[in-house]
């Protein structure tokens, strides 16, 4: 009989989001800090100054 | 993707079959966290993107190929009664407060440390949820990462995640205990 080899990899981890009490506490902790709605697109504005100002700040240590 | 603030170095594109072999060429580098994302995006991203689990974006240079970094994201969402008093939510509306969950992001070997791409990869991500919200919203982004990987918690750290809880977890290569970081991006915050 011809057999076939198998083998059974295991899967790749994925996030896991069962939170125990004490993460569900300190995930309650960060989220309490002060926070709006409107937050998130100036936090977005940041995100690219940031990144310009870094790649700039690259650019010209290069050329020095 | 466009680059709306005229300043990305980086095209994403979503992954499919027309990539497999510049999955194979890719490689995050030589510490065992790296060859966990390695392998995920060698061997089950293109399956997991197929069965709609989550979505694999790849970016490259404009008019080229080659996978400089990648970023896998899935939608999740955390239970509103964790957060009721923090969101001040209305009773059972909504039920779980919406998540973004980071799976698997990395560079690739030549491009760390060199160019801000990690950095730029995030930024398209916050951007690409922030352009979704007029269909699906998520309030935060979450993540785990390996505490072996000080690099990386010190990148996510500077991106803006914030270090919740750890939970222990066994290696993907020798099947060991160690310590996976939980961290999350607070979308709303008002940061100084």
């Amino acid at each position: 009989m011809e057999r076939t080899l198998m083998t059974v990899r295991k899967p790749a981890r994925m996030p896991n989001l069962d939170f125990d009490k004490e993460a569900r506490a300190n995930l309650r902790k960060v989220l309490a800090q002060p926070h709006h709605p409107t937050a998130a697109q100036n936090n977005l504005a940041r995100e690219k100054r940031a990144l310009r100002e870094a790649r700039t700040r690259e650019a010209d240590a290069l050329e020095n | 993707m466009a680059s709306a603030a005229g300043s990305y170095a980086l095209e994403a594109r979503a992954l499919n079959e027309s990539d497999e072999d510049w999955i194979q060429r890719f490689a995050a580098g030589e510490e065992w966290w790296s060859h966990e994302v390695t392998d995920f995006l060698r061997n089950e991203a293109l399956e997991q993107g197929k069965q709609g689990l989550n979505v694999t974006n790849l970016f490259s240079f404009p008019g080229f190929r080659e996978i400089v970094g990648f970023c896998t994201t899935a939608v999740g969402s955390v239970p509103a009664a964790v957060l009721d008093e923090v969101l001040s939510l209305p009773p059972g509306v909504p039920a779980r407060v919406p998540a973004v969950l980071i799976a698997y992001m990395a560079v690739a070997r030549p491009y760390r440390r060199v160019g801000h791409f990690g950095q730029e990869m995030h930024l398209q991500l916050l951007e690409g949820v922030a352009a979704s919200s007029s269909w699906a919203v998520a309030r935060v982004i979450y993540l785990e990462c390996w505490e072996e990987n000080e690099a990386g918690i010190a990148f996510w750290q500077r991106m803006g995640y914030v270090q919740f809880h750890r939970l222990p977890a066994p290696r993907p290569d020798t099947g060991a205990t160690a310590s996976l970081v939980r961290m999350v991006y607070d979308r709303f915050a008002i940061r100084p």
